[in-house]
């Protein structure tokens, strides 16, 4: 059996290295019936392995419905009374051994190119630090400015410094096609290209405990002058943020510097994630006219009166689940912040009738 | 060896409750597993039913968060922990390879049912967690520092999943020196049937991989408790090395998973296609290959995790060539129909849609073993579908499908064919409704374990809701025609499908001793010429 089949052997080789190629090529044909991703840099190449592989998979799953149905229908009970009692072919085995094995490798190697340019920065690549934190994302530019949203120029590379602060999260862009961990203690790097001027959303894609699900924000893209503008003022407003309240201010106007560094912060610092300033509930209380307010919390499974002041603010943020307000999960990590930040986020917090 | 020659299993041994949780006759124990098992199973669904009436509509909550997190992490530890890996080897295993082998009983009845009662209390202390300072909320995986820093009780659920480990391990022992040692005189190991070959390859498994998951867990209550830093970067730990070590087991489970599934299978097809199974040693050897390199590939979990750029590849590479040893057993059973006589009867309606959804499991596998798509598609609903597909679609309908097919011999009666076809039909299309829907929002991007989701993702979420209805209504269909059995169905014959295998030699349901005489075996298993079963 096995001499009969041997001078077939090159043929048949050419045979799937073509089939294989004209999967490809359908791959393309059924790309552009669905639409090319045009948003990234790498996003169009990732598609393309994703529809040549799901191809490949369509006619091979095709193959074995069509073989499966026409074998119930034609060798069916009352049809073929005396089935035919085949125990096996080894040329078949060996090529249905084989072939699979030339289209996975070829699958493996799309997969690897798309990869490898996932990975490989370019050297004139723009650098943002990531901190990921139960649940927010803050970005650190080049120049110290912090921001919530990742502000980046159209048509520049981009190389982002994953880490996490608590809990493993995963910084995932769907429409770039990019993710990859923050791991807290390590750092991690993914960079992308965004290619149009849009808005596309950030999502956490490592669970990461009750705010996972709302643990977004988004990647804004700008003509490249308006980022450089956006990035010029970002930095001037933090240092007239940095600079020491001036003494010689009048009261009032001293609290209303401190409360808009202290809004500032409440945005960056992720404090925003679970507590609103309207009033309305999220995974933490409001903070909406809560200064000053007695309100009930848990302490060590007791509940207890307190009053919201300076001294029960700043506790809530370095041992968050010390007192808990009543009708909320002992959620909260332990914010790393400075006692000057902490002062301002309590006179945003007081300033919020 | 008929009805008369003597009593059946049921009407020997000790009367009552008793006579069931003390027996070490691997059919009673057998069929403790199916009890329990169901029962965690409809726990199981109940859950997954809940999780998606949440995920409905976006923006509209029936639970909050923290609920849903603990719903779906008990979804993932029952189904997983109590259904699918105890699964098939466990109820049909236990049952079954005694009858297929020709032996009285497995070759450490005691600790067959030391296992049982593992499985038992594991399970019991995963429930209390709900009794003491609550349900856990990581997720099956347990991932740290996530599962360290958690209020809720993660330690019980940890050691309770470290006791069912244990289960496993002695099951998978248990098996594998039945099959070195017990085989009726006269069966080599190619005239095993291949369910026990599955039953091999995945004993091994069970032998060498479930322990590296207990020390892990055990490291977990280590540094939970003694706060010695492990795997906690606040205290010297690394995260990392826990996904590592976690894989290392959990990625060869899924084999432990699926082959015992693939077993249930190869004896399926060839009995309703009336003829010899198409190239039994590559089906047998695949199930080796499978169990073997399955172990080389637990980084593909962990493509976006920060392993290094070469690690990825590598393993990427080595999960492609897994995907060969399976593509050769679905190509022997899509050639085992050919030329045929074949019967469609339930159990070979949930073969061959096994064989349809597992392939849809299986080259959804490829689209993430190819390392660009992954990076995208990794921790989307594209993942849930995926193993829904392969786990559900795979394990789950191979498990109806036994059932299907065992149920005359362990109950001694048959079920109507009609309402099971019409169960299976409704199981089918509800499960396709149910599941492909995620393939599609996770290309979009809609990440897992998230209890509500951007507005751009509700078509696929509410079809997928309506399919559960579908697939439970099917599922409700099953479990109705086949309780109704037990009771009212007829007496079932001692081969009712006509099948070559040695378990229908002996009678529906057999005696306590298995076979009035040790069976001395001259054919192949499937040699249904020679057994005077089809016309040759």
């Amino acid at each position: 059996m096995a001499a009969a089949g041997h001078p077939r052997n090159p043929a048949a080789w050419l045979k799937a290295l073509g089939v294989v190629i004209l999967l490809a090529v359908a791959g393309v044909l059924v790309e552009m019936v669905v639409g090319v991703n045009r948003y990234s840099d790498f996003g169009a190449q990732v598609d393309h392995t994703f529809w040549m592989i799901v191809l490949i998979a369509a006619l091979l799953l095709g193959g074995i419905v069509v073989f499966m149905v026409y074998c119930l229908v034609v060798y069916r009970h009352d049809r073929v009374e005396v089935p035919v009692q085949v125990e096996g072919n080894w040329w078949l085995e060996f090529w249905w051994t084989v072939i699979p094995v030339v289209i996975v490798l070829g699958m493996f190697w799309a997969g690897y190119e798309g990869f490898r340019n996932m990975r490989t920065v370019p050297k004139n690549a723009m650098k943002v630090k990531v901190l990921a934190r139960m649940w927010s994302w803050e970005f650190e530019y080049e120049n110290g400015v912090h921001s919530n949203v990742l502000k980046v120029p159209v048509g520049t590379p981009v190389r982002l410094t994953l880490t996490s602060a608590d809990v493993i999260h995963s910084f995932y862009i769907p429409h770039f096609r990019v993710k990859e961990d923050c791991v807290p203690g390590r750092e991690g790097y993914m960079w992308f290209k965004a290619d149009e001027v849009d808005t596309y959303t950030v999502m956490c894609a490592e669970y990461c405990g009750d705010g996972h699900a709302k643990m977004m924000t988004n990647v804004v893209s700008l003509p490249r002058e308006a980022f450089e503008e956006w990035l010029r003022s970002a930095a001037e407003e933090k240092k007239a943020m940095e600079e020491p309240v001036a003494e010689e201010l009048s009261p009032e106007e001293k609290e209303r510097k401190m409360a808009a560094a202290g809004e500032k912060l409440y945005n960056v610092k992720g404090c925003a994630a679970c507590h609103s300033v309207d009033g309305s509930p999220r995974l933490g209380p409001s903070f909406k006219g809560i200064y000053g307010k007695k309100v009930r919390v848990m302490t060590g499974g007791k509940a207890r009166e307190v009053l919201v002041d300076d001294a029960y603010l700043t506790k809530s943020m370095k041992t968050p689940t010390a007192d808990v307000v009543e009708g909320f999960q002992p959620v909260m990590p332990p914010q790393n912040l400075t006692d000057a930040e902490i002062e301002k986020i309590n006179t945003f917090i007081k300033s919020l009738k | 060896m008929t009805e008369e020659t003597g009593k059946s299993f049921y009407e020997t041994g000790r009367p009552g409750i008793r006579g069931w949780i003390f027996s070490t006759d691997h059919k009673r124990i057998g069929l403790l597993y199916l009890t329990s098992m169901l029962t965690f199973f409809t726990v199981g669904v109940c859950l997954g039913l809940t999780m998606r009436l949440q995920l409905m509509f976006p923006g509209h909550s029936i639970v909050p968060a923290h609920v849903y997190n603990s719903l779906y992490t008990l979804h993932g530890v029952i189904m997983i922990f109590l259904f699918v890996i105890p699964g098939l080897p466990a109820v049909f295993g236990n049952f079954m390879l005694p009858l297929m082998l020709g032996a009285e009983d497995v070759a450490f009845p005691r600790i067959n049912l030391l296992s049982w009662w593992l499985f038992v209390t594991g399970a019991g202390l995963a429930l209390l967690t709900i009794f003491f300072g609550g349900l856990p909320d990581t997720g099956w995986t347990f991932y740290a520092p996530y599962s360290i820093r958690s209020g809720q009780n993660v330690s019980l659920a940890v050691f309770a999943a470290f006791i069912l480990g244990f289960s496993s391990i002695l099951t998978g022992l248990n098996f594998v020196v039945t099959i070195h040692r017990l085989r009726a005189k006269g069966m080599g190991w190619f005239k095993m049937p291949l369910f026990a070959w599955g039953l091999y390859a995945t004993g091994w498994i069970q032998i060498l991989a479930t322990p590296v998951v207990g020390i892990t867990l055990l490291l977990i209550l280590v540094e939970r408790i003694f706060h010695i830093g492990l795997f906690d970067p606040t205290i010297g730990g690394d995260p990392v090395l826990y996904q590592h070590l976690f894989w290392i087991y959990s990625h060869p489970a899924v084999y432990i998973m699926i082959l015992p599934a693939m077993g249930a299978i190869s004896e399926i097809v060839p009995t309703f296609s009336r003829r010899t199974i198409f190239g039994y040693k590559m089906i047998a050897f695949s199930s080796m290959a499978i169990a073997i390199v399955g172990y080389l590939v637990w980084g593909h979990h962990m493509f976006t995790s920060g392993m290094s750029n070469t690690a990825r590849a590598v393993f990427s590479l080595l999960t492609f060539l897994v995907a060969i040893p399976t593509a050769v057993k679905v190509f022997n059973w899509l050639a085992t129909l050919y030329k045929g006589s074949i019967v469609l009867q339930t159990p070979l309606l949930f073969a061959l849609s096994f064989i349809f959804l597992f392939s849809i499991g299986g080259f959804t596998g490829l689209i993430q073993g190819a390392l660009s798509t992954d990076i995208h598609l990794h921790d989307t609903t594209f993942i849930v579908a995926h193993f829904h597909y392969t786990m559900f679609g795979g394990t789950g309908f191979a498990f109806f499908g036994a059932l299907h097919y065992w149920f005359p011999k362990m109950f001694g009666r048959m079920y109507k064919e009609k309402p099971a076809k019409l169960g299976w039909l409704l199981m089918f299309l509800g499960f396709n409704f149910l599941y492909f829907p995620l393939f599609i929002a996770g290309f979009m991007g809609q990440p897992r374990r998230y209890y509500d989701y951007l507005p751009k993702f509700a078509v696929p979420n509410l079809v997928s809701t309506i399919g559960s209805w579908i697939l439970v209504a099917g599922l409700i269909v099953l479990a109705v025609n086949l309780i109704r059995a037990l009771r009212f169905g007829e007496k079932a014959p001692a081969n009712p499908w006509k099948a070559a295998t040695l378990e229908w030699e002996t009678s529906s349901p057999p005696p306590l001793e298995n076979f009035v005489e040790p069976p001395v075996v001259t054919q192949g298993p499937y040699d249904f010429v020679g057994k005077g079963l089809v016309k040759g």
